[in-house]
């Protein structure tokens, strides 16, 4: 083999190399770690039934969210604008400390309280146009349900974990949103993801809840 | 001028009909838009399902019925009002259109008579004056 056909292969097999780790690399669109001080300045909070207490937390250099509800359901989101299909991962780590008591819960309304609930919201035009998904950890549901809200069939609930879990101990979830979102409505999305909010309630029920949320990340792919 | 009582207001049905709509359909469209750019940015602040369903939607039935019920009063009122703007205009047409055939045939003794209201008022009175004129003294 000569001299310039080794240098060209040499040069073919770079380019296809660099495209390759180029394709497979994830882009991280936004992640949301809570280590600075002023983590949740540019979140917004929606009080729907009293305020439930969001603040960051710092257990050694690891800063996150912690949610607290008594009796009250409000919301912390933070606006984007970007198409689902080109950053379809979302991934985050959580724990539930408190659970809702829905052992009263009669109507599915009432049992409409869970102490930590991921949104990715996808707002077009009006309520009914929108499509909204919320990860769930529920106590008793059991995971993989994939149900309409009581707010409505644009409203998916995914419950992507089910059970006490451990207090101390974070868990992560990793999702693909697109094909979450295919699935429980059945079509691709039309519009862009919009925002994404965090959640625990316990207003339904009257009861207490109480969770913590870290590393919100937006990616790419796995 | 003697007082005249209107008797139809629908004098000249096409154009009237365009006058009321210039009156009534910007005013529907300034209407429709308000209201669903006042939905809309309360729907982009709220954003969370629960938030919008337990507040946004309960008022906004609300308001869809004082609508249903406003709506329909404030646009006969509207286009009522919009019949009688537009008739002051378009009602004298034809008696002037028919009282100049009049002049036109020679009779000279012919007079438009004009409504206290009638937008067109000063102009027939020119034209009365006019015919006032050719007529010439009277014998």
């Amino acid at each position: 083999m000569n001299k310039r056909l080794k240098i060209i292969l040499i040069i073919i097999c770079s380019v296809i190399c660099m495209g390759a780790i180029a394709y497979s690399a994830t882009v991280t669109l936004r992640e949301f770690t809570f280590d600075e001080p002023n983590a949740l300045t540019k979140w917004n909070k929606m009080v729907l039934n009293g305020p439930v207490e969001y603040k960051l937390l710092v257990a050694g250099d690891n800063g996150f969210v912690g949610a607290l509800s008594e009796k009250t359901c409000s919301a912390m989101y933070y606006r984007l604008g970007f198409k689902l299909k080109d950053y379809p991962i979302l991934s985050w780590k959580w724990r539930v400390n408190r659970f809702p008591d829905k052992s009263a819960a009669m109507t599915e309304k009432e049992r409409d309280d869970y102490a930590a609930r991921v949104y990715v919201i996808f707002p077009f035009l009006s309520f009914s146009s929108s499509k909204f998904i919320e990860y769930v950890w529920d106590k008793d549901l059991p995971e993989g349900t994939v149900m309409d809200s009581p707010e409505g069939s644009n409203v998916k609930i995914i419950i992507v974990r089910s059970g006490p879990g451990d207090q101390d101990e974070w868990v992560s979830e990793k999702r693909n949103v697109y094909e979450d979102y295919v699935d429980a409505f059945g079509s691709e999305p039309r519009w862009k993801v919009g925002a994404i909010a965090i959640m625990c309630d316990a207003d339904s029920t009257g009861s207490v809840a109480e969770s913590k949320f870290d590393e919100i990340t937006i990616a790419s792919q796995i | 001028m003697d007082r005249m009582k209107r008797r139809k207001y629908l004098t000249n049905k096409p154009v009237q009909l365009r006058y009321m709509g210039y009156v009534a359909i910007p005013l529907v469209v300034l209407l429709a838009a308000l209201y669903y750019l006042i939905y809309y940015s309360v729907f982009m602040e709220m954003l969370i399902p629960e938030a919008v369903a337990a507040t946004l939607l309960p008022a906004m039935k609300k308001v869809n019925i004082v609508l249903l019920v406003a709506l329909p009063i404030v646009l006969f009122i509207l286009l009522r009002k919009a019949l009688i703007k537009s008739h002051r205009i378009y009602g004298p047409i034809p008696r002037i259109e028919r009282d100049i055939e009049k002049v036109l045939s020679g009779d000279y003794s012919v007079r438009i008579k004009a409504r206290d209201n009638d937008d067109l008022r000063e102009f027939i009175g020119k034209i009365n004056l006019l015919v006032e004129k050719i007529e010439g003294p009277k014998s």
